[in-house]
């Protein structure tokens, strides 16, 4: 059965492209696909589908080559994340927990603190969106394109800094980086919101420890608005939760009861303890600015630190875009390929051996031949005898078809030419030229020498025709030949083509 | 158990069995010689499919001595019905040993239910050997088609309806199949005639046929991938040098644009390699042509590549003022109609004086301040327009001459002026503005990951419909 396929990581998508980058600069593509045909033999069928393909032969690459960086970024990424994590927490509770129990001289302006640790962050992140949604525009992303990917090169150049690997593959992979530019956004944009998500969770954690530890008191005071004003804009803030929470909102009255003037009367005369009901008052705010945190700031946060979770997966995923993929994929699992089972024996029928002295046709004009011309030539045994006449100034004696059905009817043609005949005559032996010299004709002329003794010169002539004429032999078929007849070490044997070479 | 069906491609010696086997699987590593009996064992091959063997073919020495073998079996035949018999005793005689051995091998896969192939060279006249080799085929009984496979130009026109009269008589089927030549839709319909030999391998061949429709879009989608990747890398690359302050930067400047250019002609080298590779034409070698002879294999940076390859100079001047109105048109719509497209007209005007000028230089050289002191030289990246459309033009006509390139042939591609059929000319005017859009953000090194998707995405389009 096949296993479950893994998430792509983000250490993936840089493997990924540290592997493609250096297959790239590979010089023997036979290389590769030998090696990639290895690996394939390792990955079972159900596993052959697209991406776990890429990713299975990603894992047997880095187990072959520990050099591959991946997974060292990807921790140096995440040991930065945790840095900020940390960083994050350690600011939002330090800058909370300062402001709230530093100075309790005087009630914690609720509109300034509200302002700083939600309406900033609720701020920064409605401007985060914003650019993202921004960066969908193709005008905004050529104009703000070499910003955005400013950062992840910073990030670039910070790991260069801290792992050698790192840059050995920036200088090898050449302009890989940019190929993965949108994981590394998404990369920089989950850290900061990590970030984000953790100064929100130090601020509320700190809001929390000090109501409970040091029991601030919140009030209210401006020249900007009235307690009209201030109730609708509180009313509007609380609008969410009101109806389920509505001790986490307030009204006219009780805000009309927490403001102060920068005289301090009123928290002078809280101060100096005038009971129980107006403590009370004073500690109104709380849950109302603990609700705008979580809400405002600590769950769009949480939902973007999701979301770019996400939108990194995604990221990573179309790294591994199928087309791209193309070329490696079709190495590994080809949809339809041919294996051969066995091997071809490189071992040729004719040996190159005994280099024969080439007698046949020496001092022979004027004397009398005997043809034997394979069957199914298309030429009579008039244009025969001329052109031997005319061309070895030979006379024909006898003449006869051999390479009939009947084998044995050869042998009778040899006899045939040969018996009682002369010895200096020569056996003229025409074959089509075009046919290879197979054993059927290394037999006959073996059978042929055995019949016409020991010293009988004998010429393979090879006849080639083209519309039914005469033709110069093809060269190949001409070396062919005679490769095949001095394997045979006979001096008296020799190959021509039947009509001279031009 | 369901047997895989077999094919067993028998002949005479050197009648371009392998040829056939070797376009048939798309694999020029099939050994082809013209030295007789250059296949000297049984080879097989299996067409898999998902891990699975849909059909096979059987690689055979050819006959030797037909002659002889035939007249072994009609010296032992006894009734006419009774041949498939002598064929067997004849095998179970000689197998292994003596002067049939190659003929005992090529027979035994057909004894044990393999259909015949048997390939002869409509170039030649039939000669006695091949009545004898069709004899003893006919006697094994098994289904066998004959395929005429002309190995060079026929001596007349009568030859080929020679061996049809003589096929005739013998074989269920004959076609014609000149595994030299034939490109990937004959390949498919020679598997397809195979279905009317064997009627019980009808589904495996169609199973069969299916896995090689889809190997071939497979192998197009790889190729379409490697062409962008390699125009990609040549639209971005830049060679830089590192200059003393005093240095003589004319004297650096050549030098530098000579590595500059054999980087650009590496990399289309390094794409054919690839091309090649994902077709399985692993022995093929591209040779630098004359120049001027052979559009493909000429210089990328020649004369007649540049005059003849790439968009025509109107066609080129028309996307740069349509780019360049484009442009201008936003700061026409940004003041509300108020330039009265002006915006347009400049943008227009800019534009195809850009390409005008710019298509006069490859890649502009600058000469940068460095930090510490010292200059620093560098080359690119290419502005010219019509480069992309270039690289394009060769990397796809190579793309069109490789795959329809069969597998038995061997030796140099060649891409005739009469062949040539302009790729990036021809095209529709949205493709064009389309590829035009890719190269101009390519060029940039703000260049993102869609910007490559919408490229590959083209360019397999444009491989799709050769």
């Amino acid at each position: 059965m096949g296993t479950r396929m893994r998430r792509i990581r983000f250490a993936d998508v840089i493997d990924l492209e540290v592997q493609l980058a250096r297959d790239e600069s590979e010089a023997s593509q036979a290389k590769l696909r030998l090696r990639d045909r290895e690996i394939a033999n390792r990955i079972n069928a159900e596993d052959r589908q697209e991406p776990g393909l890429s990713l299975r032969w990603l894992d047997e690459m880095r187990k072959a080559d520990g050099e591959l960086p991946g997974q060292r970024v990807e921790g140096a990424c995440r040991a930065l994340g945790g840095a900020l994590v940390v960083l994050g927490l350690l600011l939002g509770f330090g800058l909370v927990w300062g402001w709230l129990t530093l100075d309790q001289s005087q009630p914690v302006n609720v509109i300034h603190f509200w302002s700083v640790t939600v309406g900033l962050p609720a701020g920064l992140f409605v401007l985060w969106v914003v650019g993202l949604v921004l960066r969908q525009l193709p005008w905004f992303s050529r104009w703000a394109g070499p910003m955005s990917s400013a950062i992840p090169e910073l990030l670039q150049w910070m790991l260069a800094k801290r792992f050698s690997q790192w840059r050995q593959w920036l200088a090898a992979a050449g302009g890989a980086s940019k190929r993965t530019r949108t994981a590394w956004l998404w990369m920089v944009h989950t850290l900061t919101q990590r970030f984000a998500l953790a100064f929100g969770i130090g601020a509320v954690a700190a809001l929390v420890a000090a109501f409970y530890l040091t029991d601030p008191a919140f009030g209210w005071r401006s020249r900007l608005m009235d307690t009209q004003q201030l109730h609708r804009v509180v009313s509007a803030i609380t609008w969410p939760w009101a109806s389920v929470m509505p001790s986490a909102t307030l009204t006219e009255v009780q805000i009309e009861q927490t403001q102060y003037s920068s005289m301090g009367e009123r928290f002078a005369d809280v101060q100096a303890g005038r009971g129980q009901a107006g403590h009370a008052t004073w500690a109104m705010w709380w849950p109302m600015v603990l609700m705008s945190m979580v809400v405002y700031v600590l769950l769009p946060r949480a939902a973007a630190v999701v979301g770019t979770s996400w939108a990194l997966k995604r990221a990573a995923a179309r790294a591994f875009d199928p087309l791209r993929l193309a070329p490696l994929r079709q190495r590994l699992a080809p949809a339809a390929e041919f294996r051969t089972s066995a091997k071809y024996d490189h071992k040729h029928i004719i040996a190159q051996t005994q280099q024969a002295p080439q007698a046949a046709l020496q001092n022979i004009a004027g004397q009398r031949c005997h043809v034997l011309q394979w069957t199914g030539l298309g030429i009579t045994r008039q244009q025969v005898a001329a052109h031997l006449q005319q061309r070895f100034a030979l006379q024909v004696d006898t003449h006869a078809e051999v390479g009939q059905l009947d084998p044995d009817a050869d042998a009778q043609a040899m006899h045939a030419a040969t018996q009682g005949k002369d010895e200096a005559e020569p056996v003229m032996v025409i074959v089509p030229a075009w046919e290879p010299p197979t054993s059927e004709y290394r037999d006959f002329l073996a059978g042929l020498r055995k019949i016409a003794g020991e010293r009988r010169p004998i010429e393979v002539l090879l006849y080639e025709q083209h519309a039914g004429e005469p033709e110069q032999v093809n060269a190949e078929d001409q070396r062919t030949w005679q490769q095949m007849v001095r394997s045979m070490g006979d001096a008296y044997l020799s190959v021509l083509p039947f009509v001279e070479e031009a | 158990m369901q047997t895989v069906p077999t094919f067993v491609v028998v002949g005479y010696v050197n009648r371009g069995k392998s040829s056939v086997i070797s376009t048939l699987a798309a694999d020029d590593s099939v050994e082809i010689s013209s030295t007789p009996g250059t296949t000297q064992h049984n080879a097989v091959f299996e067409l898999r499919a998902q891990g699975e063997t849909l059909i096979r073919f059987i690689d055979t020495p050819g006959f030797e001595r037909p002659r002889d073998v035939y007249h072994w079996l009609k010296a032992h035949e006894t009734d006419p019905g009774s041949r498939r018999q002598v064929v067997e005793a004849f095998v179970k005689e000689h197998r292994g040993i003596g002067m049939f051995k190659q003929e005992c091998e090529l027979l035994e896969p057909i004894l044990q239910g393999a259909a015949i192939l048997y390939v002869v060279d409509g170039s030649k006249p039939p000669m006695t050997s091949a009545s004898a080799e069709m004899e003893i085929l006919q006697w094994t009984g098994q289904p066998r088609m004959a395929l005429i496979n002309p190995t060079r130009q026929p001596q007349d026109e009568t030859t080929e309806q020679q061996w049809r009269a003589q096929l005739d008589q013998f074989f269920h089927l004959i076609r014609t199949f000149n595994a030299h030549a034939a490109d990937y839709p004959r390949r498919l319909a020679l598997l397809r005639s195979l279905r009317e030999v064997d009627q019980q391998a009808a589904a495996a061949l169609d199973r069969a046929i299916e896995a090689l429709q889809e190997s071939r879009a497979q192998q197009r989608d790889a190729a379409a991938a490697i062409i962008a990747d390699t125009l990609t890398q040549m639209l971005q690359l830049t060679k830089e040098k590192k200059l003393a302050a005093d240095a003589d930067v004319d004297a650096h400047r050549q030098p530098l644009k000579e590595q500059y250019l054999a980087a650009l002609r590496d990399a289309e080298s390094r794409c054919r390699d690839r091309i090649l590779d994902v077709y399985g034409h692993h022995e093929l070698t591209v040779e630098q042509a004359v120049a001027g002879e052979d559009l493909l294999t000429d210089d990328l940076f020649s004369k007649s590549t540049w005059t003849q390859l790439g968009l025509s100079r109107n066609q080129l001047i028309s996307a740069g003022v349509a780019a360049g109105a484009a442009a201008g048109g936003m700061v026409d719509l940004s003041v509300g109609g108020a330039s009265f497209l002006a915006g347009s007209l400049i943008g227009g005007i800019l534009g195809g004086a850009g390409v005008w000028y710019g298509s006069n230089q490859l890649a502009q050289t600058k000469i940068l301040g460095q930090p510490m002191a010292g200059k620093l030289l560098r080359i690119g990246p290419v502005s010219d327009p019509q480069f992309p459309w270039i690289i394009l033009d060769r990397a796809v006509l190579f793309h069109r001459r490789i795959a329809n390139r069969a597998h038995a042939a061997r030796g140099l591609l060649h891409l005739d002026a009469t062949d040539l059929e302009n790729v990036s000319r021809n095209m529709g005017r949205g493709t064009r503005s389309e590829f035009n859009h890719c190269f101009k953000d390519l060029r940039k090194s703000r260049a993102t990951e869609k910007n490559q998707r919408e490229l590959r995405e083209l360019i397999a389009a444009q491989l799709a419909d050769e």
